[in-house]
């Protein structure tokens, strides 16, 4: 089913999720679809290269994969090697600085409906910078970022946007699809804490399982920048929340879990995610025939 | 007469460490990235009229400044179209002067990214030079405009002054190509609705925004077997897993001709697009000397603004450069300044003037006589890089060199011994003094060896510099054995206040304070200013070592047997005839 459009309306949308071909595209693309029956102006960005273009063969952005339909008026991000063989008449609005493997890469309106290959900045520095020009410059006030978590943690301090978690599970792997979507509401909410305390160490950088057995005794908690830094399995960060409290510099807002089935059920599943991790799935099976689901955010 | 700005630095980067001239120029926020640029590579200038050019632009700016104080819309608004000019493609070559040849890639066209650049620009630019009202500051900062052409043609597309794209304008062999594909691509979309509305009509699916669904086996083998039967709807129908197939609409006879047909002129549209670009690449890069000109402008102008801003924030002065000495009235050296907020200490002004050729620095520990030397080469480096300084007033000559031998120039990673690093970098110095001009701060110099060799070479290096042409030598030291030699001026701290530091120190309040309450209550008596030392004199023979050490609560034995050696050390040196000499 899509997803309620007022859900990502407004918003800055990061889709992250856990590895590649885990149904992150298809969930922005489900997004997008939404935003569009509803109305809504968008911008699509690809944190990096969408699937399909390679820096080796970049002809491979002229057709076929990686090229997403654009509908006039969206605004995406492109390389300018690309502009050429977009057929949906862009207009550069705006360069973005440095460049990625592909060269040079605009934030473009589409002029006529018609397509363009996605290209993101590589830097993630760049892909906030992007979102940030595209929001103050009021081209629109919606973004849908596809991309992979360790490049939009830092674009989800931007305001008013949020991270969703796409996973595709089948029968095969969906014990541990679930263990991972509940480790993952787990990280998300963690408590923010800014400021250390008495007792309290802040970590920079990966808080991986020997950083944990490192922390010395006489500290009680232990403060990490985001939680993509940390890099607990489920059972050592159950340990060490069993002694110690765990909290982030920069909470970031979850906006919840895209599911797509293979092989199996949606109950089967519900109850492997336990009620509380299956409350936080805001799309099952995006391109399911069942008309539209509502989201209660 | 317009200047350029050119020449190497003048400042070495040991030099400019130590003078902590970085923390004064981090303060400058140019708009554009030409300035940044420029900016990046802080440059001492070399060039007297370099740097007065720096003063009269700064000038000059200010006093448009002032002229519209009353009106900061305009001036905020000439902020903001610096702000959003963009960094040009590299056709200048590596810096911004223009004044190279064309480059190699000239046969290949702009991309329509490059062309958005040069427009976005060109917009700004025409947007500036609207609102620098004044053609005589117009004129001095070269502002001018001769690309109307280029303007227009760049303008024809993009729906506002800052987008760009390839439009019907630039070739008017587009329009009816992309009015038949907006027709076609209005008849697809017609045609994609009516399909999934007889999808919907005839299997309940609902497609919209959507290429594909996932459908139940049952369903949808029953929508494979109705496939092409009748007039219905065409599907493809493939499986998905063990429960479910994937569906999709398939293109009817109408949409694979639209589909054909939008192809081929899309081909032919972007073929167009191509020759709109080589013709407008042309174009841009007959304007190349235009923009060469332009970019010198934005330059020059953005540095006036950038530098006359921070003259207005800190209430900076103009340097004199006519001096044949060095004069400083009421001195802040910032960066310390900086730090005595932050600690709640009281920061004095420095007042130093200096019209020989060396000046030797004595003084305490703690006394700031490295901090005298910081502050000297600090206000010659920021005003060698074209800045105004903090001080009521500042006179000086320009430098060929400004250098720092001492401590921390540069010695981690040679491998040399304390003292080798010390002679490597005596001799560096020695060798720029031969070059030309050259200021040069010794601070604590022959450290590392025994007092008497240091007094005496350290009295030779004194020596030869206060005979080296042009040079002015500023020299840091303990040792106040060194010679008294002519034109050389000899100075110390006025140092720490003895009497209220005794009396605050000593006082019962102050018996259970540790050694960093200490320090900084005697940082706070500490007075910074420098006194000469009298004529024909050698001023006291120690410093205030021994006192700070007792306020500090060192042991009183340790103290007083310190002292008793002190005593025995300069009556021996006296009997033997090797007490300091006062003159030639």
């Amino acid at each position: 089913m899509l997803p309620d459009p007022e859900f990502f309306a407004g918003r800055v949308n990061l889709v992250g999720g856990p590895g590649a071909a885990c149904g992150k595209t298809t969930f922005a693309k489900a997004a997008l679809a939404s935003l569009r029956e509803a109305g809504r102006g968008c911008a699509l960005i690809s944190a990096g290269l969408e699937g399909g273009i390679s820096p080796l063969r970049p002809q491979s952005g002229g057709a076929g994969r990686g090229r997403v339909s654009l509908r006039k008026g969206e605004i995406f991000v492109t390389a300018a090697a690309f502009l050429r063989s977009a057929t949906c008449m862009p207009e550069i609005l705006e360069a973005v600085p440095g460049s990625s493997a592909l060269g040079k890469l605009a934030v473009a309106r589409a002029c006529r409906d018609g397509e363009a290959a996605l290209v993101g900045p590589e830097r993630n520095e760049w892909l906030s910078w992007v979102i940030r020009r595209i929001i103050e410059e009021g081209w629109t006030d919606t973004v849908i970022v596809d991309g992979s978590m360790n490049r939009i943690t830092q674009a989800a301090s931007l305001p008013r946007a949020r991270v969703f978690w796409a996973v595709r599970a089948g029968r095969g792997d969906y014990l541990k699809i679930a263990a991972k979507m509940r480790h993952m509401l787990r990280l998300v909410n963690l408590p923010e804490m800014r400021e250390t305390g008495p007792d309290m160490a802040r970590i920079e950088g990966p808080f991986t399982g020997s950083g944990a057995a490192a922390v010395p005794s006489g500290v009680k908690g232990v403060i990490v920048e985001d939680f993509t830094k940390i890099f607990l399995d489920g059972r050592e960060l159950a340990a060490f929340l069993g002694t110690r409290t765990l909290s982030v510099a920069h909470c970031v807002e979850f906006g919840g879990f895209s599911v797509a089935l293979h092989d199996m059920g949606r109950p089967e599943f519900e109850k492997a995610l336990g009620e509380e991790c299956a409350g936080a799935v805001v799309s099952w099976d995006a391109y399911a025939a069942q008309g539209r689901e509502k989201i209660h955010a | 007469m317009r200047r350029e700005i050119t020449g190497a630095s003048a400042c070495s980067p040991s030099a400019w460490e130590f003078c902590r001239a970085e923390e004064f120029w981090a303060l400058q926020k140019p708009a554009t990235p030409y300035a940044s640029d420029f900016l990046a590579r802080r440059e001492t200038f070399r060039d007297k009229g370099d740097i007065i050019a720096a003063y009269d632009d700064t000038d000059a700016y200010g006093r448009f400044a002032l002229t519209h104080s009353k009106e900061s819309s305009r001036l905020d608004r000439i902020a903001w179209h610096l702000s959003r000019m963009p960094r040009l493609p590299s056709v200048f070559g590596e810096d911004s002067s223009g004044d190279n040849a064309a480059r190699e890639e000239d046969s290949v066209p702009y991309d329509a990214v490059e062309l958005f650049l040069f427009k976005k620009f060109l917009s700004n630019y025409r947007a500036l030079l609207t609102l620098v009202d004044d053609e005589a500051l117009k004129n001095r900062f070269g502002m001018e405009f001769h690309s109307e052409g280029l303007s227009a043609a760049l303008d024809s597309g993009g729906s506002d002054p800052e987008t760009f794209q390839v439009s019907e304008r630039h070739d008017p062999g587009l329009a009816p190509l992309r009015a038949r594909l907006r027709d076609l691509a209005e008849e697809t979309a017609r045609e994609k609705e009516r399909i999934a509305e007889k999808l919907a009509a005839e299997w309940g699916l609902d497609f919209r925004g959507r290429d594909f669904l996932t459908l139940p086996s049952d369903e949808a083998l029953k929508m494979a077997a109705a496939c092409g039967q009748g007039d219905g709807a065409k599907v493809s129908v493939e499986p998905y897993d063990e429960h479910s197939f994937v569906v999709r609409p398939l293109p009817d006879a109408r949409l694979l001709e639209a589909e054909r047909e939008r192809e081929v002129l899309r081909e032919k549209e972007a073929e167009l697009e191509n020759r709109v670009l080589v013709g407008l690449s042309r174009f841009v890069r007959s304007e190349r000397p235009n923009f060469a000109r332009y970019l010198r402008a934005v330059l020059r102008f953005d540095l006036a603004r950038t530098r006359y801003a921070l003259a207005a924030e800190l209430g900076l002065a103009r340097p004199g450069l006519d001096s044949g000495g060095y004069s400083l009235s009421k001195g802040r050296f910032y960066p310390c300044e900086k730090d005595c907020v932050a600690i709640g200490a009281a920061y004095s002004p420095l007042d130093f003037t200096l019209s020989d050729p060396v000046a030797v620095l004595f003084g305490s520990n703690m006394g700031g006589k490295t901090v005298v030397l910081q502050t000297a080469l600090f206000f010659q480096t920021i005003a060698q890089c074209g800045l105004f300084v903090p001080a009521s007033s500042f006179a000086t000559r320009v430098y060929r060199h400004i250098e720092y031998v001492g401590e921390g120039g540069g010695e981690k990673g040679r491998g040399l011994s304390g003292f080798g690093f010390e002679i490597r970098s005596l001799d560096e110095a020695w060798k720029l003094a031969a070059d030309g001009p050259c200021m040069t701060a010794f601070d604590e110099f022959a450290r590392s060896t025994g007092s008497e060799e240091a007094e005496a070479l350290l009295s030779a290096v004194i020596e030869a510099f206060a005979s080296a042409p042009g040079a002015r030598s500023l020299f840091a030291t303990h040792f106040m054995g060194v010679a008294r030699l002519p034109r050389a001026r000899y100075f110390r701290m006025a140092g720490l206040d003895l009497e209220k530091a005794h009396r605050v120190l000593n006082a019962p309040e102050e018996s259970d304070s540790g050694p960093d309450d200490r320090i900084r209550l005697i940082n706070r008596m500490m007075r910074y200013s420098v006194e000469e030392e009298r004529p024909g004199g050698v001023g006291r023979k120690r410093s205030d070592a021994m006192e700070i050490a007792s306020l500090l609560g060192l042991d009183g034995r340790i103290v007083a047997k310190a002292a008793e050696f002190g005593e025995r050390r300069a009556d021996a040196a006296e009997y033997e005839g090797k007490k300091p000499r006062t003159g030639p």
